[in-house]
């Protein structure tokens, strides 16, 4: 029953930013989205189409004005222990260790002790940062410091990962890196996974599906079925549809960002 | 990556690590102890050749301390200061932290606070020991007034600061993971302004020492500030540095103790 019931719906949802003197922005207009248990999807669109909005909306940390997000058939009031979130900053808790960094979330959860180093133990294993234990943030580079903010995510065993342009600070390589392991992770105890990014490539190679937003108001203008088998190794970024359906995201993208200017010009 | 990687490693390695932190801050230290000892054998000299009967050298001050610690002066004279010195500036710790908080946390306690200690930390506290003599008499009292007075004001300021220093993304990130408003004090907004409250603590504890002193010469004279105002009065200035030594010292304690209690107080920040 749960499998058939979307882990992520969203009916018709409207969300506006008020702005000074009264007026408000309407920033999401209209969503209709449902999002099955186990998917990885992703949201691709220019600045202004309200992706990131839409994910912290996921994850209850923002109100939305109308319409319903739901989240296991439930609508979404706060942040809930089934959805863990990974920042684009990191948000890494300078003063702490690795350690105490991934702990973070289970210790909110009232996991202590044995119990939490155990699993602490194992998801700095998984990400591979076995050996940085106690160093702190700053002592690691870009790459490593979002591997702590994937392992605290995971830590808390959440059944819903978002990820706000997690690798969007990183240089080309590492980002390849932290995608394959990403893959690797997601094949092992597929997750429902919300993934917000600039990158096409990074889309493709990840996603069931790639949801193409389009700004002013952000509406959903196309969903792309990324029908790439798995699990996917590098090699499959010379493959012909991979180089195809990014292909396709950019035709579309480029289509929107050019409009976008010749209107604001 | 790989060179951060590389480097921790090398860091980490048994020995390597701490010795060049040793190292490092012998070479520091060296520098420090050097100029101060460069600075103390000029003046030594000078005051020697010039014989200017009010800067003594430096050897006449510490024999004129040897003296006063023999004797008993200095004890009994700090035995009465820092029984007014420890209430004034716990009291300032508690006050400065606690006022702090609210300024930083809440509008409300911001926009009724916030203007009346923008306005009295510019204000010259010397000014208004004849105020509080007026209102609290001459006892010990009025000292402790005097010694919050002066303490109080660099501890609140920081500490507001540091509240409000906390990083958005952090605290968004702490409310993902489940924190209400309490778990985000205790664990985000009170270690990120742990820098601010401790560079708070230790102005504050300075400045406490200098309304102690100030308090004892203007208020009563007891404790170091009646020698200060003895010797000062004698003009028997190698005496007077003497005690001037005591209170740099002094301070310097009560900073570290304040720092001492701010590691320990403030939990989650290790």
């Amino acid at each position: 029953m749960l499998d058939n019931s979307p882990s992520i719906q969203f009916r018709d949802l409207v969300k506006r930013y008020g702005s000074e003197g009264g007026g408000s922005l309407l920033v999401l207009d209209e969503i209709n989205l449902a999002i099955r248990p186990g998917e990885f999807v992703s949201l691709i669109g220019p600045s202004g189409c309200g992706k990131t909005t839409l994910l912290k909306i996921i994850d209850g940390l923002i109100p939305y004005d109308a319409g319903d997000a739901l989240v296991d058939g439930k609508p979404v009031t706060g942040p809930g222990p089934e959805r863990a979130v990974v920042f684009q900053s990191f948000a890494l808790l300078p003063w702490r260790t690795v350690r105490q960094n991934v702990a973070f979330g289970l210790e909110l959860r009232g996991i202590k002790g044995a119990e939490a180093d155990e699993i602490v133990d194992r998801y700095i294993t998984m990400v591979g940062l076995k050996g940085f234990e106690n160093h702190h943030p700053s002592q690691l580079s870009g790459g490593m410091q979002q591997r702590v903010g994937l392992a605290r995510a995971l830590a808390v065993n959440p059944r819903i990962l978002l990820m706000d342009e997690p690798f969007g600070a990183l240089d080309a390589q590492t980002r390849n890196l932290l995608q394959a392991d990403l893959e690797r992770i997601w094949e092992a105890d597929q997750k429902t996974v919300v993934f917000v990014t600039h990158a096409m490539d990074e889309a493709v190679f990840l996603s069931d599906r790639v949801v193409i937003l389009s700004p002013r108001p952000g509406r959903i203008h196309e969903i792309v079925d990324i029908d790439l088998p798995r699990p996917r190794g590098e090699e499959i970024r010379t493959h012909p549809r991979f180089v195809e359906l990014t292909q396709h995201i950019w035709d579309v993208l480029r289509g929107m960002i050019v409009r976008d200017q010749e209107v604001s010009a | 990556m790989s060179v951060t990687a590389g480097l921790a490693g090398f860091l980490a390695q048994p020995g390597v690590g701490s010795m060049s932190v040793a190292i490092e801050n012998l070479r520091r230290n060296w520098i420090s102890v050097l100029s101060a000892a460069a600075l103390i054998a000029a003046w030594e000299v000078v005051a020697r050749i010039a014989d200017f009967p009010y800067l003594p050298p430096p050897t006449r001050v510490l024999a004129a301390l040897w003296t006063l610690s023999l004797n008993g002066t200095i004890l009994k004279a700090l035995s009465a200061t820092l029984f007014a010195l420890m209430i004034g500036l716990g009291s300032a710790i508690v006050l400065g932290i606690g006022i702090g908080t609210a300024i930083g946390l809440s509008r409300i306690a911001r926009l009724t606070l916030g203007p009346f200690i923008d306005a009295l930390m510019s204000a010259s506290m010397t000014a208004f020991v004849p105020l509080f003599i007026l209102l609290f008499g001459l006892g010990i009292e009025t000292r402790i007034i005097v010694v919050i007075a002066f303490a109080f004001f660099p501890i609140v300021v920081n500490t507001q600061a540091g509240m409000m220093a906390a990083r958005e993304d952090l605290i968004e990130m702490a409310r993902s993971f489940g924190a209400g408003r309490w778990e985000i004090f205790w664990k985000v907004r009170l270690p990120a302004a742990y820098d601010h409250i401790a560079t708070g603590l230790r102005m504050g504890m300075a400045r406490g020492v200098e309304g102690n002193i100030t308090g004892e010469v203007l208020i009563a004279a007891v404790g170091l500030g009646a020698l200060v105002t003895q010797y000062g009065r004698a003009f028997t200035t190698d005496r007077l540095f003497a005690i001037v030594i005591v209170i740099i010292v002094m301070s310097f304690a009560a900073s570290r103790l304040a720092q001492m209690l701010c590691g320990i107080f403030m939990p989650g920040r290790r």
